[in-house]
This record gives C-alpha cells, sequence and structure tokens, in this order.
C-alpha cells in the first residue's frame, strides 16, 4: 500500500522547483531544465493515476458493483506518461535549436541580453546562420 | 509504513533536492549533471508505483537522449565550466520566482491534497508490464501513437531548418 500524500506533494515540489528554475534562470539552457522538471511533475501525476483501481477514486471509496467499467481504464495514465515524454523529447531538441541559433546571431545565450527582435535590435542580421561561430561574450 | 512507502520516500526526497539543486546551482555543467540524478530517481519512483515500462521510457529518453542534449547545446555556447553568477537572475526576480514557485507548489499539492490525500492505493505491479501498456498503445492509442511519430519527425526537420548554415555559397 502506498499512501497518495507522497506522489502529490512529489509532483506540487518538482512543479515549484520547475517554476523556480522558469523565472530565476537567465541561461536560456538553464530555462529549459526548469521546463523539464515541470513536465515530469506532470508525468508523476499521470503515473499515480494510472496505479489507482478501475473506477478510479470512486472505486477506492466505494468498489463499483457495475463491471462494464473493464478490467483497467487507467492503463492510459501510462500511455499518456509515455506520450509526454515524446513530446518533451521533441520540444527540446527544437528549444535547443532556437538556443544555438540565439547564439549563433547574439553571441550569447543570456536570455536578459536579448530585449529586441529583429531589426530593432543592435546585433540584427539578415541571415544569423551565416559567418563565424562566435566567440563566448567574456562577462 | 511499509517498505515501498519507504522507498518512494527516499527517491522523492532525492529527485525534489537533486531537482533544487540543478535549479539553483552556479555551475552549469554541474546543474546538467544534477537532472540526470533527479530524472533517474524518478525513474525510481516510477518502479514503485508500478510503472515498469514507463521508468525504462524515461532512463532512455530523458536520462540518455535529452541530457546528452542539453549538455551538447552547454558545450555549443560556450557555457563557462567554473561557477558564474551570471547565469541567474537578479536578486528581486530570484525572490520573486521563489515566491511563485512556492505559491505553485502550496497551490498544486493543496488542491490534490483535499482531492486525494486520505487515500492509499495497492500497487498492481503487472498493471505497467510491456504487454499491457503495448496492447494499450497499439490499440486503442494507436491514432495519437501516429500523430506523435509525425510530430517527431517536424520537430526532426524544423530542428535542422533553424540551425541549418545559411552561408550563401
Amino acid at each position: 500500500m502506498i499512501h497518495l500524500v507522497g506522489p502529490v506533494v512529489l509532483a506540487a515540489a518538482l512543479a515549484g522547483i520547475g517554476i523556480y528554475g522558469l523565472l530565476a534562470r537567465r541561461n536560456a539552457v538553464l530555462v529549459l531544465i526548469g521546463a523539464e522538471l515541470l513536465l515530469n511533475a506532470v508525468n508523476v501525476l499521470l503515473v499515480t493515476a494510472s496505479a489507482l483501481p478501475a473506477g478510479g477514486l470512486a472505486a477506492l471509496l466505494q468498489p463499483p458493483t457495475d463491471t462494464t467499467l473493464g478490467a483497467d481504464p487507467l492503463l492510459p495514465g501510462q500511455v499518456m506518461t509515455i506520450f509526454v515524454i515524446t513530446i518533451a523529447a521533441a520540444e527540446i531538441g527544437v528549444a535547443l535549436a532556437i538556443v544555438l541559433l540565439l547564439f549563433r546571431a547574439r553571441a550569447t545565450s543570456d536570455l536578459t541580453a536579448v530585449r529586441e527582435l529583429g531589426e530593432a535590435s543592435a546585433t540584427y542580421t539578415e541571415t544569423p546562420g551565416a559567418g563565424e561561430w562566435p566567440e563566448r561574450v567574456t562577462t | 509504513m511499509s517498505g515501498q512507502e519507504i522507498l518512494f520516500g527516499a527517491l522523492a526526497v532525492l529527485a525534489v533536492a537533486s531537482g533544487l539543486i540543478a535549479v539553483t546551482g552556479t555551475r552549469v555543467v554541474h546543474c546538467a549533471l544534477w537532472l540526470v540524478v533527479s530524472l533517474g530517481s524518478l525513474a525510481g519512483v516510477y518502479l514503485v508505483l508500478g510503472a515498469e515500462v514507463v521508468a525504462l521510457v524515461q532512463l532512455l529518453v530523458y536520462v540518455g537522449a535529452v541530457v546528452v542534449l542539453v549538455l551538447f547545446a552547454l558545450m555549443l555556447t560556450r557555457a563557462p565550466i567554473s561557477p558564474s553568477r551570471r547565469l541567474d537572475a537578479p536578486p528581486a526576480q530570484r525572490i520573486a520566482a521563489a515566491v511563485v514557485g512556492v505559491a505553485v507548489a502550496g497551490v498544486v499539492g493543496g488542491a490534490l491534497m483535499i482531492a486525494v490525500g486520505d487515500t492509499a492505493i495497492q500497487v498492481d505491479a503487472g498493471r505497467g508490464a510491456p504487454r499491457p501498456i503495448a496492447t494499450a498503445i497499439f490499440g486503442g492509442w494507436v491514432l495519437p501513437f501516429e500523430i506523435l511519430s509525425v510530430l517527431l519527425l517536424a520537430a526532426l526537420i524544423a530542428a535542422l531548418a533553424v540551425t541549418r548554415d545559411r552561408t550563401p555559397r
């Protein structure tokens, strides 16, 4: 037997940590680490939900007399966890590609240094992929 | 307190503590490696909750692929190896971020605690075995599965298109 307080507190703590990482970091790659922790909070809840008996929370309090629910209707919790992991992989691939493009265009991955978009920026170039790979700006 | 609960508690504390270090550390590479510890102990949490396949996918995709991608991005953006203060926002913003983070954790945790706080579940180890998961994915969930494979292909092409070298030849 596992008490549900544990998974719930774990998911809430991971969500809080993820939000902190998203808001308090200025390195773009570290912001993405916060997003990953936030996605994992969702996964913990989905896996926890999939461990509930058929019929969900209501079935815990009152075992269903209606057996048409099927043997295991909450298994989709685990299937959806796998889907969320896949979406997270796709998301971080595209996001890191954008971070690399930002670094090539502006020579920094510091999000507070990128305040203007497009032509308004002093470092705007028509072809961001062109030119030398920039050296890191020493700070 | 059962053995399962003790194991779960230990893994959860490890996941939360290493996650905290990953978002507050001052060395970028160490942060990425603490993320490995956090995601790995979450795989252990999934095992305790009876989701074997999900735990394996977590290890393969997150610990194997995502963290390697993050490390590669850190390398390509010439991230500093030494401790750096410039990774974090100014103190005022960090305090605000901490307040928002604690508030989110409180709201999510509080609402879920009211909903399910006083129940205990029996973990059925056979439920997350490969066979029932495969039956579910390639049964009722086959259409979302196919759409996800198209999404992965689109993400791959998008990443290539975005970072393509556009130097005129």
